[in-house]
């Protein structure tokens, strides 16, 4: 860990948002964790002043003994909840890109290299659902934190804050994470199924009924599959994720561009072009995109479609 | 950080060791406060644990509020305030009860642990034995354990989780002795306690009539215990001054009010000084019992005219002073009023006490021969030195002297003085403690509640004040030896459970055995009252004085220091060995053969594999080649081998196990 400059040291940002974010797996260590008491813990400091009020009126030994002998557990709980943070490593896991409007998610990996294990450390995101995890010793356990995905783009991960209030629940022991981890958004591909446009002639019908009807066979579920097509049987029966793949027969090229979608606003046609990618895809169809700036020959293929859909949800930026 | 309304679904292992733990710190108080209360929290505690098994008995908003007005009102019924040891000591039981019925949060479970350990705290209003204190240490690793529980979720099994409580307290015991020692304490009371009128008087008493010593003779309560720098005087020197009475109305001897001040005039002393600490158990007087007669004591004590020790405040808690007494001592004059305190009689004596008197008058004349005719009369005379004597309702003392003539120590006192002013001789009766019971274990004297005495006191000329003690000659024994309180309840054993018959049967060994053990306790007790107990804000002081912290800087540095190396301590101690927990067996048994080959001065170099090294030692020890080529075989077929059976470990551990050089 490089070492911090002072004026970044005593910049109190760094207890809430935590320093700056980096590529490399964090190791939480005594600069990053930090501990207060919390609401329980204020309630024993306020018991332990009267216990220790009544200990005096009445000069009882006993009563100043068992007064002292929580304070002293209080304080060395609070070296457990350090230490229940202290040493774990956190790296990032798969980034598969999501489509606007979708959840996305993020999978931090924490690492337990030390030989005592980590119990209910929690992980909060600004709006995610917190999750809580053991780490055994030695062992490697994955999080996910589902993130509502806006807008099309790079979603970064925003401060995770890993805590926890292991042993006692009267410290709050926390440290701020940022990572450089980011998750690619694809626009949300438009509701309504449009027509292919057609360079000439009639418009290809693209309703899955008609162009998309002839069954592939199965692969592994992708975070943004549709649901209606996931194989829910094979899943009911414990089964990983399947999803149904189909394909139309045609062999025509489709030229997608941007001039194609005129009369609506910029996010709405992105959106309608990332629908014809989709659906020429499935389609088993090969197609070009038009951006402006923007030009993606005539293939097909997943690499081709993920390429298409990074151009779409960058375009602009 | 907000935790507060997460709401409390533990499992129920988790919500038994709750309840549990709370019954368990709950637990002394059975002895201490009234039945009502008890029964109550004990109900509301077993409904809660039904409830936890059918959660449709769980109290309504309504039938609580009913609940919380009953337990107000037994509190009321029971002690007709709210305030106080007994009644606030119930009051938070009653709160402890009807938090755990409607425990629903996170935060509950808190306000249930907290009000839990202040509780264990309102137990030691009433006993501040070590036995209580092992109790509540056993009492907060629970309450520990489930706050443990509460935090780390189901992962954690139930001994892991008690055992985990467990280290916590133990790492927190030397930071608790820190803090003990150097938390800078404050003589209280901050607020005037208020008085508790329940709080039973033991001890002597500040009457004497009969019975009033006598009821004291079966107790084993300790009254004080006496530590002597020095030599430790003769079993019938131990007078322990209590109490001194001038006034009878002719069955009951009273004291005056007490006096503002006291003019003493101090006696002369003479021979031996014997110079003790004594530590008073509380018994809600200001009489301190100091050994006849005290010279030199602290300057919170003041001396009454009749050479009684007086602490400035009852004494409601263990209390510890340094004296010195001197057993030989020649009292000054008697004042005019002293004269008359010491002849007055109620009303005129009975024709057989003058007739009596008058032959001892006539047969000598200075006080010294009638004091011992008297004694003479006692001697000869078929006088018995009972516990049980026959109750006298009517003129006891004459009634005694020419009648029963069977008493204790209060009835040969009284009616010794009654003598002595017949005959004209001033003389007043005193009260406190004989004898005591040399602990060899502990070094220490102690005089328990059985050991209080009665005697009397004459004034002769020359003399001033000389005791006298009519019952040591019925009864030399009593005086030479003391109670024996094993006898005496085997005397008494009839009327009692089977339990104290058992324990005072006169099987030898059994009863040799019981005294050790008692001896062995009683030392543990003192020492726990001497430096525990009674460590107050003046030791701090001189504790503080020793270690050269005179100001506030010095405690500071002392305490920082001290919290360092605690820390440091309890920083080392949670961080575990760096072996993983879990070992091959394989490589364990291994080892365990290269260690009994290391022994024997063939040690595996680092880098040398398990084969070469078997051909080295085989060639060493030619003698044990063939186990020691089985025994790496063994091991590497175990650790890297295609088919390892689980067999093969159990041999491979076995054959290192007979292995012998």
């Amino acid at each position: 860990m490089p070492a911090l400059p002072l004026r970044e040291r005593l910049n109190p940002r760094r207890f809430f948002r935590g320093e700056k974010a980096t590529d490399e797996p964090v190791t939480l260590s005594h600069r990053r964790i930090f501990i207060v008491p919390n609401r329980s813990g204020f309630g024993l400091a306020l018991l332990l002043l009267i216990q220790w009020l009544a200990a005096i009126n009445y000069g009882n030994n006993l009563a100043f003994i068992l007064t002292f002998l929580l304070a002293a557990a209080a304080m060395s709980s609070m070296l457990y909840s350090y230490r229940n943070l202290s040493g774990l490593i956190v790296s990032q896991g798969n980034a598969s890109p999501v489509f606007a409007g979708d959840q996305a998610l993020f999978e931090l990996r924490f690492t337990n290299p030390n030989a005592w294990p980590r119990y209910a450390v929690e992980l909060r995101l600004k709006d995610a659902v917190p999750v809580r995890l053991d780490v055994p010793p030695g062992d490697t356990v994955s999080a996910l934190l589902r993130v509502q995905a806006e807008k099309r783009g790079w979603l970064e991960l925003d401060t995770v804050t890993v805590s926890t209030l292991f042993p006692l629940g009267i410290f709050y022991a926390w440290s701020p994470i940022n990572l450089k981890y980011r998750i690619l958004v694809y626009p949300s591909p438009s509701r309504e199924r449009l027509p292919f446009p057609r360079s000439e002639g009639e418009p290809v019908d693209a309703s899955p009924g008609r162009a998309c009807d002839e069954f592939r066979g199965f692969r592994a579920y992708h975070a943004g599959d549709p649901f209606k097509h996931i194989h829910w049987k094979s899943l009911a029966k414990g089964h990983d994720p399947l999803v149904k793949h189909y394909a139309g027969g045609e062999t025509e090229v489709l030229h997608l561009s941007w001039s194609a979608t005129e009369g609506i606003d910029a996010e709405a046609r992105l959106g309608r072009l990332c629908r014809w990618v989709l659906d020429a895809e499935k389609a088993g169809m090969r197609y070009s995109l038009d951006l402006p700036g923007i030009a993606i020959a005539v293939d097909r293929g997943a690499s081709h479609c993920r390429k298409c859909l990074q151009s779409l949800a960058l375009f602009g930026s | 950080m907000k935790i507060g309304a997460t709401s409390f679904k533990p499992d129920r292992t988790q919500q038994n060791l709750l309840l549990f733990s709370v019954f368990f710190v709950a637990a002394p108080h059975l002895l201490n406060l009234g039945l009502g209360i008890v029964l109550y929290f004990s109900l509301l505690a077993a409904w809660r644990f039904a409830s936890g098994y059918r959660p449709a008995l769980q109290p309504g908003r309504l039938l609580l509020f009913v609940l919380t007005l009953t337990g107000a009102a037994l509190v009321y019924v029971d002690y007709h305030r709210f305030y106080g040891r007994e009644a606030g000591s119930s009051l938070f039981l009653v709160g402890l009860g009807l938090k755990l019925m409607e425990m629903r949060t996170r935060r509950d479970v808190y306000l249930v642990v907290y009000l839990a350990f202040f509780v264990a705290l309102t137990q030691y209003l009433f006993s501040q034995s070590v036995a209580l204190a092992a109790y509540t240490l056993a009492a907060v690793g629970l309450l520990i354990s489930v706050l443990i529980g509460l935090n780390a979720g189901p992962v954690l099994s139930l001994k892991i989780q008690l055992k985990m409580a467990a280290v916590l307290v133990a790492q927190a015991m030397p930071i608790m002795l820190v803090l003990f020692l150097f938390f800078p304490r404050i003589a209280g009371p901050l607020w005037a306690l208020p008085d508790d009128p329940d709080t039973a008087k033991t001890g002597l008493g500040d009457i004497v009539e009969p019975g009033s010593i006598s009821r004291l003779v079966l107790s084993r309560e300790p009254a004080f215990r006496v530590d002597f720098e020095g030599p430790v005087p003769a079993p019938d020197e131990r007078y322990w001054r209590g109490p001194v009475f001038w006034h009878t109305d002719g069955t009951r001897w009273t004291l005056p009010p007490e006096e503002g001040r006291h003019d003493v005039r101090a006696p002369e002393f003479a021979g031996t000084a014997y110079r003790y600490t004594i530590t008073l158990e509380p018994h809600q007087n200001r009489w301190v019992f100091a050994l006849d007669l005290p010279k030199t004591f602290p300057g919170e004590l003041s001396l009454t005219r009749e050479y009684l020790l007086l602490a400035r405040q009852k004494i409601g808690e263990r209390r510890q002073f340094t004296i010195t007494s001197y057993p030989n001592y020649r009292t000054g004059e008697l004042s005019p009023a002293e004269r008359d305190l010491g002849l007055q009689l109620p009303d005129e004596p009975s024709a057989r006490v003058v007739r009596l008197v008058e032959r001892w008058r006539r047969s000598s004349s200075d006080p010294q021969g009638i004091v011992n005719k008297a004694l003479h009369h006692f001697r000869e005379e078929p006088f018995v030195y009972t516990l049980n004597p026959p109750p006298i309702p009517d003129k006891p003392i004459d009634t005694f002297l020419f009648k029963t003539r069977k008493g204790f120590c209060e009835h040969y006192a009284t009616a010794f003085v009654y003598l002595m002013r017949a005959a004209g001789i001033p003389a007043r009766v005193v009260t406190g403690y004989q004898g005591g019971q040399w602990n060899p274990v502990g070094q220490f004297l102690e005089v328990r509640q059985a050991d209080a005495h009665a005697w009397a006191e004459a004034w002769l000329p020359g003399q001033g004040w000389t005791r006298i003690d009519p019952t040591a000659a019925v009864a030399p024994h009593r005086i030479e030896q003391g109670i024996d309180l094993d006898r005496q309840w085997a005397g008494q054993a009839a009327g009692f459970s089977p339990v104290q018959r058992v324990l005072s049967d006169t099987a030898l060994d059994f009863h040799d055995w019981y005294r050790r053990v008692r001896l062995v306790w009683a030392s543990i007790d003192h020492a726990w009252n001497q430096w525990v107990l009674s460590y107050n804000p003046e030791h701090q002081k001189q504790f503080w004085e020793a270690l050269g912290i005179v100001d506030w800087r010095g405690l500071i540095t002392w305490l920082a220091a001290l919290s360092v190396l605690c820390g440091v301590l309890v920083g080392l101690c949670i961080r575990p060995r760096r072996k993983p927990e879990t070992i091959d067996p394989a490589l364990k048994a291994y080892s365990r053969f290269l260690k009994k080959l290391a022994k024997r001065g063939v040690i595996k170099r680092t880098g040398e594999g398990p084969r070469d090294f078997a051909l080295r030692a085989a060639s060493e020890r030619p003698e044990a080649k063939e186990n020691i080529g089985a025994i790496t075989a063994l091991f590497l077929e175990v650790r890297y081998g295609q088919q390892a059976d689980p067999s093969d470990i159990e041999r491979l551990k076995q054959r290192v196990k007979a292995f012998r050089l």
